[in-house]
């Protein structure tokens, strides 16, 4: 039962990779992650000093919107389709769980954002061939699988929404999480002293359960910040978790729901 | 949990008789609901809509059966919920006499009402994933063999005749070439019970004829067919039994001989398919008209269970008259006859025609179920 539930989920995941592969976003996100990489270089050439910290904060920065809003977009998307042109009511016609079908297409979203990171990877690699930075190291490789993470919270996130609304409504509340998500450490920290404490209880338990920082390497890899095997462990436990949470929602959402095609 | 295969052996494209109505023996059951009702209850501020009311409906294999009913009426709720797609509130569906579950939908095809195929896939790449996400039926629980899958996907392109197709994407082909790729899509696995949603609402009339030939093949055989339309050609061409469904609600049914008594109980009148005697009477005269008027005195008129396409004399050249009772279709001969009618032609039918009897009953479709219970 369970083998015949992994292979449905992999069919799925192929159908949602070969989807995701062939869609309009995917050439323009691709286009765009090339322009920042040529601006990053640009940036880092005209700097006078910390070229290589200049060129991996623009590069990154870059690399990492567009691969959390391709995550979100296409999390959102990948639901929202899927009910707008029907083919969820095709698919769950046949003898496939619900809960397979969330993970079949969480799965096929995972695969794509690993090909678009693969892409960046490449991007990458050959920016700093051309900066005469070398092959990247272990730590930077960690930089980008760190940020894929990110996205693969961002894209569960809308997931979990889009089962419960439509897209705009999906991709509305999620742009808006990723956006706190982004802030809610910074603003913890830079709380005043005359902030009422109750203010400041609620911004840091939010800080402390939503942080999307946690994925940003960026300050161990350029900066000073350490970087030790726990605090990896602990982030990436804390992705994972996200991620399970999320994909649980969404499971629970769609078992209870009733589901009739938007046409 | 039963699982389907024990109880019953795959088809393996073995045409299966239909029995035919006059067969004595009820057929099982494919697919039944009981007492099934379901409520939307979607909008806060508006009423909690009853789609459909307490509907008890069976199936029987290997026959073709229509769903009919205005907009409206609770058919696509009804599907839904025998797909699993939405849950009922009460009652429950049966699937070959067990629950519905999920490894049921093995054995079901469904072709929805609009095309609702990923349009940026291939018509072999849809294909091919539907078969995937549907068990091997000869091997119930081994996966397709790759080999296996391409003879399969090529085999149905050939029958559709969609081979030049294979690589086009969804998108890029024409309304009845879609049609017939969701018809594809859903026999590709080749299911026990098929479930036909508008299977040619808006295709020219040769893309039609055309699917209601595949389907007429799917039906020959041995395929269970429930079949939501609105063509009358249909009913006519491709089905065997009829159900007519009004505000969620049963208010006929063609299967009163098959079904399970206790699905009649305050339930829709049934109507029987009976053997009729049909006569076609020609170049009457008004003084022949009275006689027949006369004559439709005589016994045993009240034999006549349905009178669907009965037209009273008028200033027809024609007159059709049909029977339920053989016999009273032979005396009426004989009096005709003798009072100088020229019959053309006098035949015996199997039954009253699903179409005949949606026509018949069309009038009730406005009325509320109640009315046509008493």
């Amino acid at each position: 039962m369970f083998i015949n539930d992994l292979e449905k989920l992999w069919t799925l995941a192929r159908e949602t990779l070969i989807l995701l592969r062939r869609d309009k976003v995917m050439v323009p996100a691709l286009l765009g992650s090339l322009l920042i990489s040529a601006f990053a270089n640009l940036a880092s050439d005209w700097s006078v000093e910390d070229f290589q910290k200049i060129l991996f904060d623009i590069g990154y920065f870059g690399f990492s919107v567009t691969g959390t809003l391709m995550a979100i977009f296409w999390g959102t998307k990948i639901l929202s389709d899927s009910r707008q042109e029907g083919s969820m009511e095709v698919h769950l016609a046949a003898p496939i769980h619900r809960t397979t079908w969330i993970l079949g297409k969480f799965t096929g979203l995972k695969l794509c954002l690993f090909l678009v990171l693969c892409g960046f990877l490449v991007l990458w690699q050959g920016l700093m061939l051309l900066n005469d930075f070398g092959w990247m190291t272990a730590k930077q490789l960690l930089l980008f699988l760190f940020m894929y993470l990110g996205w693969i919270v961002c894209g569960a996130l809308g997931m979990a929404f889009a089962t419960a609304a439509g897209q705009t409504t999906a991709l509305f509340c999620t742009l808006c999480l990723w956006v706190c998500g982004l802030a809610s450490a910074s603003i913890s920290q830079t709380l005043s002293a005359e902030t009422p404490e109750t203010t400041k209880i609620v911004v840091q338990v939010i800080a402390r359960l939503w942080n999307l920082g946690q994925f940003s390497l960026i300050d161990s890899v350029v900066g000073t910040a350490p970087l030790n095997i726990n605090d990896l462990g602990l982030r990436l436990a804390y992705g994972v978790l996200l991620v399970l949470l999320f994909l649980t929602v969404a499971c629970l959402v769609i078992r209870k729901r009733d589901l009739v095609a938007a046409s | 949990m039963n699982q389907p295969q024990k109880t019953r052996e795959f088809r393996q494209g073995i045409p299966t008789p239909h029995p035919s109505p006059m067969t004595a023996t009820p057929p099982l059951p494919a697919i039944s609901l009981e007492k099934v009702t379901k409520v939307y209850r979607n909008d806060l501020f508006k009423k909690p809509m009853i789609a459909v009311n307490q509907l008890s409906m069976i199936f029987p294999a290997h026959a073709c059966t229509a769903l009919l009913g205005h907009n409206g009426a609770g058919k696509t709720t009804t599907i839904r919920m025998l797909l699993g797609l939405i849950s009922p509130d009460e009652g429950r569906i049966l699937f070959e006499g067990d629950r519905l579950q999920t490894e049921h939908k093995q054995f079901i095809g469904y072709m929805p009402e609009v095309n609702k195929l990923p349009l940026s896939l291939t018509c072999e790449e849809v294909l091919r994933f539907a078969l995937l996400l549907h068990k091997n039926p000869h091997q119930t629980r081994q996966p397709w063999p790759t080999n296996s899958v391409d003879q399969l996907i090529h085999s149905k392109l050939e029958e559709l005749g969609l081979v030049t197709q294979r690589h086009k994407k969804i998108s890029q082909l024409s309304k009845g070439l879609a049609r017939r790729m969701a018809f594809a899509q859903a026999t590709i696995h080749q299911p026990r019970l098929l479930i036909l949603d508008e299977p040619t609402s808006g295709l020219d009339p040769a893309a039609a004829h055309l699917l209601e030939t595949l389907i007429q093949k799917e039906k020959i055989r041995g395929t269970t067919i429930l079949l939501c339309t609105h063509e009358l050609s249909h009913l006519v061409n491709l089905c065997d039994e009829v159900n007519i469904l009004k505000k969620g609600q049963l208010i006929l049914t063609s299967l009163a001989n098959h079904g399970d008594s206790s699905l009649q109980e305050g339930g829709p009148r049934p109507v029987a398919l009976s053997p009729r005697t049909a006569m076609a009477v020609s170049k009457t005269t008004p003084k022949d008209l009275e006689t027949l008027k006369a004559l439709q005195n005589l016994p045993p008129w009240d034999h006549i269970q349905v009178t669907a396409n009965l037209r009273p004399p008028g200033d027809q050249q024609q007159v059709d008259l049909e029977f339920v009772d053989e016999a009273a279709g032979q005396r009426w001969l004989k009096s005709l006859v003798e009072n100088g009618f020229m019959v053309t032609h006098f035949r015996r039918s199997i039954g009253f025609r699903p179409d005949e009897i949606y026509l018949y009953f069309e009038k009730d479709l406005s009325r509320s179920p109640q009315d046509v219970h008493q």
